[in-house]
């Protein structure tokens, strides 16, 4: 071992390291680049998915088309078996590096432990929970997992530590030095740095969440793919018919070098035992042979007695665990009434079938233009926690941006053309009178009727006694022609709580949230107010 | 407000004004051009001026600060004419400038507003066109360059974080596009340059007036270009629709910001100086002219 190249765990590295590259250069590039259409496309990893596919499947019957390149990888499969899990998935490959970082060789690496069936029962928990309409696979789903924890918490740390270096390499008193920084801030920022610095609701959490998984590969190798992860669950199941199988001549010394560099714990070492839903075909143990005795042949006869460890009864235990978990999830009053605070993006789908597409990968907060879309603790019950909700304090919709909705992976927020985007009401503004300046305290102001981006803008003036009797306009919102983008709130001048507020009733997707104001003297399109 | 504007103002007369200036023999000069394309009257304009070499002199620094506020078109007359701004940058890189600094602090997301409103790329089609991309470069406003500045003499506005770009600059030329707005009714060169404000801007509409008149007082713009092309008279400063969009086909240039906004007040809204709260304040504080009679208007 090691004084020779394997070429096919040579090629595997090889691949292993394109993917991770190209995922991280589709995550930095799921951002506004100058154009209404994104040009790169920056959810394949999640289209290749069959996790997603199979979940958004059951739970809301359709799918958008770009997902069936999840398809691709039933034949890669059945083929080659877990292949994606030890040659693809960007999270793997994550977790395999740290496993393996200064640990060569481990004697408990290879051996296939009772552990190992957790993962299909996480998976078919899911997808009984999937039967009832609830998308929840994406909690746990690797590449959702992934890109939520890097979009979330990981990048914006990132940018906050450069930026605070390049900041204070810029405030540097010697000119020429801090001129340096300047330079190198100007092409971080166009080429790596998110534009502004990303903030995120709960990041700590989803750093701590990422920090212990990848913590427990120092446990077990790769124990996430081993123990917990959905989709290597259900590739692996696909893969106990794959046909690329290992096999062992009679040259084997025992040596159990191949157990030592197993990274699924496929006890590669036993005669009959090799399992094939574990192994994720990363090639160390025919490469580590010293004898040579170790080799892969395409067959359709078996010749192993591995067993999937999950019998009937406890499948069916996950599933119903599963299903009436969303059942007990469904019952939260937030499904009955929607909570003011859920302003959904536009294009979002009705709620019910929204949280049966949303996988809470994150991708519509990392795109959002203004950082405004961030991931829900409560508002949408805990069966939508980390689905995406607008907070105009700290980021309104652009009224000109589709972005979200051409990174959405399910669908759960449809793609809009942007004449329909800008006619999609996510939301209704009220004027708060305690609150808004000319109101309370009689000073101009306006700041809020400025910005409003409608063509016929959704704020209007009345004109009422200010200060010192002088008249003074105040701002009006007109219910027909707001949009709810929220731009009023996040432009308003005071600091903390704005005096003008967006909440989500009069959403487009929703007939049962709108507020039927009177049409006809009491209209506000027809009362006389200066428009 | 502007409900008297909404219709035929645009015929509205030749001020009155101009003679009254010419009696008196001091004050202000502004050209109107008009006739020609947008980057051809700012050509014609500054030319009546005495051309640019009365404002910016060989190795200057010189920046421009055009409208980029808004996430809309050209067509929608939220922004600069990009046309006008390429007009002045390259008179300023004929009269010699180092280097020409294109920039604005926009209130939608800044790099949509750059890529709408056509500025940028304007500028970066002519500076490649020219070789000319290492002395005329736009970019976008940067926190960290943001400094806290105090204001002598404010009425209101004792210190505010302005930019640094601009407060290094030899030269500071202010290219606003003419149109309504909501509050200050009008909004022309005296309230264009909140663009190089930091901060909380929103706070400073509280007192309008002696915020713009405090800004001007510390920072001197040497020449105001007034973008009067395409005029958005109504749902201003946003405007979105094409209906609320008139064809005026002018560009108003002075030395004196107060000057070019009574003007280009009263020419193309119809406003008197003294109806436009921060004009008449500008007036009032002495920041150029004093009174609308000292304005010299000459056709372009």
């Amino acid at each position: 071992m090691g004084d020779r190249i394997d070429i096919k765990q040579l090629a595997r590295r090889i691949s292993q390291a394109a993917f991770l590259f190209l995922f991280f250069v589709l995550l930095v590039k799921t951002d506004y680049d100058g154009t209404n259409e994104l040009r790169y496309p920056v959810k394949v990893f999640l289209d290749a998915d069959l996790l997603v596919f199979l979940s958004s499947l059951v739970s809301a019957w359709k799918l958008p088309a770009a997902l069936f390149l999840a398809l691709l990888f039933l034949p890669v499969t059945v083929l080659f078996g877990r292949a994606f899990c030890g040659w693809v998935c960007p999270f793997g490959t994550l977790h395999h590096a740290v496993s393996f970082a200064g640990r060569k060789l481990d004697p408990e690496r290879g051996v296939k432990t009772k552990g190992a069936r957790w993962k299909f029962a996480v998976l078919l928990f899911f997808l009984g929970a999937a039967l009832l309409g609830s998308q929840q696979a994406g909690l746990l789903d690797p590449i959702s997992f992934l890109i939520r924890s890097l979009s979330l918490s990981v990048l914006p740390a990132v940018n906050h530590l450069l930026r605070g270096l390049l900041d204070w390499g810029f405030h540097l008193p010697w000119r020429p030095v801090s001129d340096v920084f300047d330079g190198a801030y100007t092409f971080l920022r166009a080429h790596f740095l998110s534009f502004f610095p990303a903030r995120f609701h709960q990041a700590f959490l989803f750093f701590v969440l990422f920090f212990l998984l990848l913590a427990l590969d120092r446990y077990r190798t790769r124990f996430f793919c081993r123990f917990v992860c959905p989709l290597g669950g259900l590739l692996g199941l696909l893969s106990r018919a794959g046909l690329l199988r290992l096999t062992r001549n009679d040259t084997c010394t025992r040596c159990m070098r191949c157990r030592g560099v197993c990274a699924g714990g496929a006890n590669p070492h036993t005669e009959k035992n090799w399992s094939p839903s574990e192994c994720v075909t990363c090639f160390n143990c025919s490469a580590s042979c010293p004898e040579g005795a170790l080799a892969w042949t395409f067959s359709v006869a078996r010749r192993t007695d591995d067993r999937l460890d999950l019998r009937r009864r406890a499948a069916l235990t996950a599933i119903a665990g599963g299903a009436l978990s969303a059942a007990v999830l469904k019952t939260s009053p937030a499904a009955a009434r929607p909570d003011p605070e859920l302003v959904r993006p536009p294009g979002s789908r009705p709620e019910g079938e929204f949280l049966s597409r949303c996988v809470r990968c994150g991708e519509c907060m990392k795109v959002c233009i203004t950082g405004g879309l961030q991931p829900t603790l409560f508002s949408a019950g805990l069966e939508g926690i980390w689905t995406p909700q607008l907070v105009s304090r700290i980021g309104y919709c652009e009224y000109n941006c589709t972005l979200c909705g051409q990174v959405c992976p399910t669908s759960a927020i449809r793609k809009l053309p942007l004449a329909e985007k800008r006619k999609t009401v996510i939301g209704l503004a009220f004027v708060d009178p305690s609150r808004c300046i000319p109101f309370a305290q009689g000073t101009p102001c306006v700041v809020c009727e400025e910005h409003c981006p409608t063509p016929r803008k959704a704020i209007a003036f009345a004109e009422r006694p200010g200060k010192g009797g002088r008249p003074v306009n105040v701002p009006q919102v007109l219910p027909e022609l707001c949009i709810g983008c929220g731009i009023c709130e996040n432009k308003c001048p005071i600091t903390d709580l704005a005096g003008i507020r967006v909440t989500c009733v009069g959403e487009s997707r929703n007939p049962d949230n709108r507020l039927r104001l009177p049409a006809g003297p009491y209209s506000s399109l027809d009362s006389g107010i200066s428009l | 407000m502007l409900a008297a504007g909404r219709d035929g103002w645009l015929q509205g007369g030749v001020p009155s004004f101009s003679g009254e200036a010419a009696a008196q023999g001091a004050g202000a000069t502004v050209a109107v051009a008009s006739g020609a394309g947008p980057g051809e009257n700012a050509r014609k304009a500054v030319a009546a001026l005495g051309g640019i070499h009365s404002f910016v002199s060989r190795g200057d620094v010189v920046v421009l600060k055009p409208n980029i506020g808004w996430d809309r078109t050209p067509e929608q007359a939220a922004n600069t004419n990009p046309d006008v701004v390429v007009a002045v940058a390259e008179m300023c890189l004929s009269a010699g400038a180092k280097e020409v600094r294109v920039f604005d602090r926009s209130c939608n997301e800044p790099r949509r507003c750059y890529a709408n409103s056509g500025i940028p790329a304007a500028l970066e089609a002519f500076a490649r066109k020219h070789g000319a991309s290492d002395v005329l470069r736009v970019y976008h406003v940067e926190d960290r360059k943001f400094q806290r500045t105090s204001i002598p003499g404010a009425l209101v506005m004792k210190e505010w974080a302005l930019y640094r770009d601009a407060m290094e600059a030899d030269r500071i030329i202010n290219i606003p596009i003419a149109k309504h707005h909501s509050l200050a009714t009008v909004t022309l060169g005296l309230k264009n340059l909140m663009g190089i404000m930091g901060g909380n801007r929103g706070q400073i509409h509280f007192n309008l007036p002696e915020c713009l008149v405090d800004l001007h007082r510390r920072v001197r713009t040497r020449l105001t270009v007034i973008d009067a092309t395409r005029v958005l008279v109504r749902n201003g400063p946003t405007g979105g629709n094409l209906d609320d969009v008139r064809a005026v086909g002018k560009i108003f240039a002075s030395a004196d910001v107060v000057a070019a906004d009574v003007v280009a007040a009263e020419k193309i809204f119809g406003m008197k100086a003294l109806d436009v709260a921060h004009i008449r304040k500008a007036l009032d504080a002495g920041l150029g002219i004093s009174s609308a009679a000292q304005v010299r208007v000459v056709e372009a």
